[in-house]
């Protein structure tokens, strides 16, 4: 393997700005696909204003409001689906149909039922964390190895103490390593 | 549980997975109160299903297991049991010290003396300086001394070991061989090891029982090999011993070709 080198990802973003020219170049409609340099004057414009930090304030508020309380519900409920079939079989349908239907979709649907509110866009983050967090949680909960329980067990630590002392520290790093976090934030 | 128990009766004991073959096939067993019980038997035939049998993680589909009258309810810190896969035996998020400290959360209130205990365990197996550490810190034998430290903090009744030694390379595994030896000469707890190393067995044991190879395992013979306290495999007793055992197992290997060959 040859050594990328620290400037690897440097050249990476400098190619983007220079498609990006281009292809602004190309198209020729500012109004549709403004130049790179436009979007830098807009950025500068509304930060000496302060008008993007209330935007700014205002996308992070979202993601934490919908992730913080997405976050719990979707691990609580993947780790419940993981440790009970019957669980599963309850939220399983919904689950499938979360995984094959991309949230984009879903936008019309939130802005029909909660208008555009801030509720909406909240529903729509809080949907994303749950899904990808049960699914990840479900999945970490059934690849404990079922030694780790026995040896619980034989130890005299039983059922839900067993559930809380091995079964959860031991996927763990499945749930937080969810491939769900990156998923929400795109 | 009572504390004055005499011996652990394995009666009558059968097992079958749901419409699987019959792994066991009638076992009786009777492991005394000290005694230092070996199973041996060829891999496949079962051993592991009796230890699960015994600890209690799964039901017999016949026959009884009990302390003396007493018959042992799903698995309990009275029969722990220290398992062969040194990988996944431990909690590898806890150090060696929260690993012994596991199980007495539930029996003793005080930290304090929680912390005790299981130091007291961890120096008994020589780990009192790698109290720290964790699994993944640890050499296959130190895993499976932290593994029995942890066991032995519960002041089980009996300590089944299911071929605990088999994953380590064969220096260690003949080490601690011998320091299990020591220990138990030291404690005098009640051992249930299981092995398919006949040299292992006869090192260790002050009983054998020989299980045939599966399915329908069936014991071939139990005894007491009357060897010296120091074993060594290169004595005329020890090898004797040695020979009989072969016998035995060979014997049902001669039998299993002829019955496969007239079915043909
Ligand atoms: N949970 C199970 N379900 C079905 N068959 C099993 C199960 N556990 C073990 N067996 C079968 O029982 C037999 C004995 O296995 P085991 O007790 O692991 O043997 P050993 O420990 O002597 O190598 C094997 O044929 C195995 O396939
Ligand atoms: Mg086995």
């Amino acid at each position: 393997m040859t050594q990328a080198g620290r400037l690897g990802p440097l050249y990476g973003i400098l190619l983007f700005f220079i498609l990006w020219q281009v292809a602004a170049a190309f198209i020729g409609t500012p109004l549709l696909f403004p130049e790179p340099m436009d979007v830098m004057r807009g950025l500068a414009r509304m930060s000496e204003t302060g008008e993007i930090y209330v935007h700014l304030g205002a996308t992070l508020q979202r993601l934490l409001v919908g992730l913080g309380v997405g976050i719990p519900v979707g691990a609580v409920l993947g780790c419940a689906m993981g440790a009970s079939r019957d669980v599963n079989a309850w939220f399983d349908p919904y689950l499938r149909m979360a995984n094959s239907t991309p949230a984009i979709a879903l936008i019309p649907f939130a802005l029909l039922w909660f208008g555009v509110t801030e509720l909406a866009r909240y529903s729509l983050v809080f949907y994303l964390a749950v899904y990808v967090l049960a699914l990840s949680a479900r999945q970490g909960v059934a690849q404990v190895p079922h030694l780790r329980i026995k040896a619980a067990n034989t130890l005299g630590v039983l059922g839900v103490s067993a559930f809380f002392r091995v079964v959860i520290p031991s996927s763990f790093p499945a749930i937080l390593g969810a491939s769900g976090p990156q998923r929400v934030l795109e | 549980m009572e504390n004055d128990w005499k011996r652990l009766k394995v009666t009558g004991l059968y097992k079958q997975f749901s419409r699987g073959p019959v792994v066991l096939s009638n076992i009786d067993l009777t492991v005394d109160r000290g005694a230092f019980m070996c199973i041996l038997g060829p891999s496949g035939s079962g051993k592991s299903t009796l230890v699960d049998l015994i600890a209690g993680f799964e039901p017999p589909t016949d026959g009884r297991i009990a302390f003396d009258d007493s018959p042992i309810h799903g698995p309990g810190p009275d029969r722990v049991v220290i398992f062969q896969d040194i990988g996944n035996a431990l909690f590898p998020w806890l150090t060696v010290l929260e690993n012994a400290e596991f199980g007495l959360k539930n029996f003793v209130r005080n930290k304090n003396e929680r912390r005790a205990q299981a130091m007291e365990a961890l120096e008994l197996v020589g780990l009192g300086n790698d109290t720290h550490k964790f699994p993944s810190e640890l050499s296959g034998g130190m895993k499976q001394r932290a593994q029995i430290a942890r066991g032995l903090v519960m002041d089980p009744h009996v300590l089944i070991m299911d071929e605990p030694f088999a994953a380590l390379d064969a220096i260690t595994r003949r080490r601690m061989q011998y320091e299990l030896k020591d220990l138990w000469e030291r404690t005098h707890k009640t051992v249930i090891f299981v092995t398919h190393d006949i040299t292992e067995a006869l090192i260790l044991a002050t009983d054998v029982t020989v299980l045939s190879s599966g399915p329908e395992a069936r014991i071939l013979d139990t005894f007491r090999p009357e060897l010296p306290d120091e074993r060594d495999p290169a004595d005329a007793e020890f090898i004797a011993a040695y020979r009989h055992i072969e016998s035995l197992i060979g014997h049902v290997h001669d039998a299993g070709d002829v019955r496969a060959e007239t079915a043909q």
